[in-house]
C-alpha cells in the first residue's frame, strides 16, 4: 500500500516536470512519451470530471494502473495552512477499497460508487478520444 | 464499542493488557485497552472478508475493473519506457 502511495505521490509532485508546464507535452508525439507523462496529461482531463475547482485547490484524479486510481486535492485553508488529501481506490473483485492514510480502509457503496464508476467510463472515453484519437470500446451499453 | 469514540494513545505503546488514557471516551465502563483495539482491527478484517456486495455494486464494479483494465492496457502499448506489445 505505502509503495501505491509512494508512486501516486511520484507521478503528482514529479521531480522533473510539473503539472502547470504539461501543455507543451501535447504537442510532442504520443510514441515518444513516457508512461508517467502519458498519465499526467490524462490527469488534465480526470480533473474535469467533478465539476469547477475552486479557486486555490488544485485537484487531480488519474488512473496508475489496471487496479488503481487517485483522487488528490490540494487547498489552502481558511487558516492560511495547507491542506491536501489523497484517496485511492482499488479495484478488487468484490468491490471497490477506498484507501486513505490514517483512515480505515472501506469499500464504498452507492452514490458513491456510482459517481466513481461514472467519472472512470468519463476518463476512458475521454482519454481515448482527446489524448489517444481512437475510439473507446463500449464497456456499459445501457449509458 | 461504540466506533465514534475518541481514543487518547499516549506517547510510546502501552504494554499487552496495560490500560490506555481515554481523554473522550463517553458511556464506557472501564478503560480501553490495547486488546480492545486489537480485536477492532480483527473485526475490521473480517467485515471486510465477509463483504457481500449486491448486484448493482457489483454492475459497477465491473465497469470500473474493465475501464481500468482496457486503459491501462491502451497506455502501456503506447508508453515509450514500458515493454509492452504496441499499438499499430
Amino acid at each position: 500500500m505505502h509503495e501505491l502511495f509512494s508512486k501516486a505521490m511520484k507521478l503528482l509532485v514529479g521531480s522533473d516536470a510539473s503539472f502547470q508546464s504539461l501543455n507543451p507535452l501535447k504537442s510532442r508525439p504520443l510514441e515518444k512519451m513516457t508512461e508517467r507523462e502519458l498519465i499526467q496529461l490524462e490527469s488534465q482531463i480526470g480533473a474535469q470530471l467533478f465539476g469547477p475547482v475552486p479557486k486555490g485547490t488544485r485537484r487531480e484524479f488519474f488512473n496508475v494502473d489496471a487496479k488503481n486510481w487517485i483522487w488528490h486535492e490540494e487547498w489552502i485553508d481558511v487558516s492560511g495552512t495547507f491542506q491536501s488529501m489523497t484517496t485511492r481506490y482499488e479495484v478488487q473483485p468484490q468491490g471497490i477499497l477506498k484507501v486513505r492514510v490514517g483512515v480505515p480502509n472501506e469499500f464504498i457503496e452507492g452514490q458513491e460508487l456510482k459517481n466513481l464508476s461514472l467519472a472512470v467510463q468519463t476518463y476512458y472515453e475521454r482519454s481515448m478520444r482527446e489524448i489517444y484519437k481512437t475510439e473507446p470500446h463500449i464497456i456499459n451499453p445501457a449509458r | 464499542m461504540n466506533p465514534n469514540q475518541v481514543f487518547h494513545i499516549p506517547g510510546s505503546s502501552p504494554a499487552e493488557g496495560e490500560s490506555i488514557d481515554v481523554i473522550k471516551n463517553p458511556g464506557a465502563d472501564a478503560p480501553i485497552t490495547s486488546i480492545d483495539l486489537a480485536r477492532v482491527a480483527v473485526d475490521t478484517i473480517l467485515n471486510n472478508h465477509e463483504y457481500a456486495p449486491g448486484p448493482e455494486t457489483l454492475h459497477h464494479v465491473h465497469i470500473i475493473d474493465m475501464a481500468s483494465r482496457l486503459h491501462d492496457a491502451h497506455r502501456k502499448s503506447i508508453a515509450s519506457d514500458v515493454d509492452y506489445p504496441k499499438a499499430a
